[in-house]
């Protein structure tokens, strides 16, 4: 059995070992606490290491130091390292006076710039030039207001140089003053999100516009049918009261105004089937030849208005088009240049033809009537609009032409003078 | 006296006929655009000649249309002949054409077409007392 003085010596080894042991884990807590700090510090290549030195800066002027010690504020400066490097989106802290002080790894992976050329403002090149101006704007008023602000811009992706769309979103960060000491910035990748939503609302203006487009299709329809049918009712309901002689008279304006309405009818149906229609667009059509073609079908009209017709071929233009629609397109513009012809000289009709970037251009100008812009600009393209009771037809030309050219994303554009003449501009978007 | 001003020749000439008989037909005079009618009512307001005290008016009309035919009316007539009233013919089915037609302070009233026979006379009847 040992004796007492024994047991006491080995109480004190035993207590010496327990301070050795514990001065020892001391010290190794020591050496991690050292090497966390290295690691936060020494990790990153030399150019990054400043910049996680900038987080540390911005975090400890963050923190509250009589709540957190250093271990506390290392804590800190670590999760948020870990989780400013491991987000998805491109994350950066700038100074009140905006200049920038860190950028997580996303940054310089999405932007390819290095943190020497961020911190000289080149970041500016990664923004896409037509949002830039816009999005500073914002930044800086958001700066002198001192409120959060979330702006939509382009970015620039190093990996492949295309620009895409980014919600930007900064918050002021404030010490327990109230001050602003930092904005940190978020920047999240939105772009398939908002091109859906681009076309989503290119979808709603289109559906708007068809909208507005059938109310008026509606409203001119009814209207230009009831015309006929009213005038019929007005004959039928006094027939009875007219003598023989007015009965003949009458006769004549019954079966015009039956005329006119299975006509308007039948210009319905040619509507209706332009909207339905399935295109099948062909190449090569020589647009000078498809011209000459219909100029000679119109021969007759063309020589009673007394007109020259000249066409003029800037560049040989041949298209990828519709047939039938190139052939309605061209034989509308040369006939309403006949019939709103000026009474007092022959008609001078020149068509110029030109290939441009995006369209063939068709320019059909003439020293007829004229328009008067200021009063008929909106009515033109309705359909059943015309513009004088002097000519005979619907009023569908005008509106039949630029039907079939936005259906593929052509154009018409008119200039006229009244008693002057008229320019019409066909831009002729080719099938693809 | 009633102007009735409509681009439907063929309507004016209807009601040309339907009242050649009732003794009317010196106070009857149809335009088939608002050009000529200004053109016949400034002349009148400048001869001093009166009033008609009816006009009848279609809307859609080419050229000048039956809104700024209104507009160039209360602008120049209005206020001399008060008196006079605009009557709408009206082939629009859209309740808002007609209720921008009723807006202005000469419009009287709007008349769906065809206007009938006895309702003119009467109305020529009126404007005859």
């Amino acid at each position: 059995m040992a004796d007492s003085s024994f047991f006491h010596r080995q109480a004190i080894a035993h207590t010496e070992a327990k301070e050795k042991l514990r001065a020892k884990v001391d010290s190794l807590r020591q050496e991690l606490f050292e090497a966390e700090k290295a690691w936060l510090n020494l990790e990153k290549e030399p150019q990054e290491t400043t910049h996680i030195k900038d987080s540390e800066a911005v975090l400890a002027s963050h923190h509250n130091p009589h709540k957190l010690g250093e271990e506390g504020e290392m804590k800190d400066m670590r999760e948020f390292k870990f989780l400013a490097e491991n987000m998805a989106q491109l994350v950066w802290i700038v100074r009140t006076d905006g200049e920038p002080e860190y950028f997580n790894k996303r940054f310089f992976e999405y932007t390819g710039y290095s943190l020497q050329a961020l911190k000289q403002q080149q970041w500016r090149q990664a923004v896409h030039p037509e949002d830039l101006d816009r999005s500073l704007d914002i930044w800086k008023n958001a700066l002198k207001s001192e409120i959060l602000c979330e702006i939509e811009y382009r970015l620039k992706r190093a990996a492949d140089q295309t620009y895409r769309w980014h919600l930007v979103r900064s918050v002021p960060m404030k010490n327990d003053a109230g001050q602003v000491i930092h904005w940190i910035s978020s920047a999240t990748d939105i772009h398939e999100r908002k091109i859906q939503t681009e076309q989503i609302e290119k979808k709603n203006h289109q559906l708007n516009r068809i909208n507005q487009y059938l109310d008026d299709f509606v409203h001119a329809t009814t209207h230009d049918l009831r015309v006929p049918v009213t005038r019929l009712q007005l004959m039928v309901d006094t027939f009875q009261e007219l003598s023989s002689e007015q009965r003949e008279k009458l006769l004549p304006k019954i079966v015009r105004s039956v005329y006119h309405l299975d006509s308007t009818l039948k210009g319905l149906i040619q509507v209706i089937d332009l909207q339905s229609y399935e295109e099948k667009a062909e190449p090569n059509i020589s647009l000078k030849q498809t011209i000459g073609y219909l100029l000679e079908q119109r021969q007759d009209a063309i020589r009673e208005a007394g007109a020259t017709v000249n066409v003029h071929e800037k560049n040989a233009c041949d298209v990828h088009y519709v047939k039938s629609y190139l052939y309605t397109i061209i034989d509308h513009m040369i006939s309403n240049a006949i019939k709103y012809r000026h009474t007092e000289r022959d008609l001078q009709l020149d068509i110029h033809i030109e290939k441009t970037d995006d369209y063939c251009l068709l320019i059909f100008e003439d020293n007829g009537i004229g328009i008067n812009l200021s009063k008929y600009q909106k009515q033109l393209f309705l359909p059943f609009r015309r513009i004088s009771n002097r000519v005979e037809g619907l009023g569908l030309g005008l509106y039949v032409t630029q039907t079939i050219l936005e259906k593929n994303g052509g154009r018409i554009e008119v200039n006229s003078q009244p008693d002057k003449g008229s320019v019409f501009k066909i831009f002729l978007k080719e099938y693809c | 006296m009633i102007f009735m001003i409509d681009d439907d020749d063929d309507a004016l000439e209807i009601y040309s006929m339907l009242i050649e008989k009732s003794g009317h037909a010196d106070n009857f005079i149809t335009f088939n655009n608002g050009t000529d009618a200004l053109d016949t009512l400034e002349k009148m307001h400048i001869d001093g000649q009166g009033f008609p005290q009816y006009i009848l008016l279609d809307l859609n009309m080419p050229g000048l249309g039956g809104v700024e035919f209104v507009e160039k009316y209360e602008e120049r007539y209005h206020g001399h002949y008060p008196q006079t009233e605009i009557l709408i013919l009206t082939s629009s089915v859209r309740e808002k054409d007609n209720e921008k037609a009723l807006s202005y302070s000469s419009v009287s009233h709007f008349i769906s077409k065809p206007l009938p026979k006895d309702k003119l006379i009467e109305m020529l009847s009126e404007s005859a007392s």
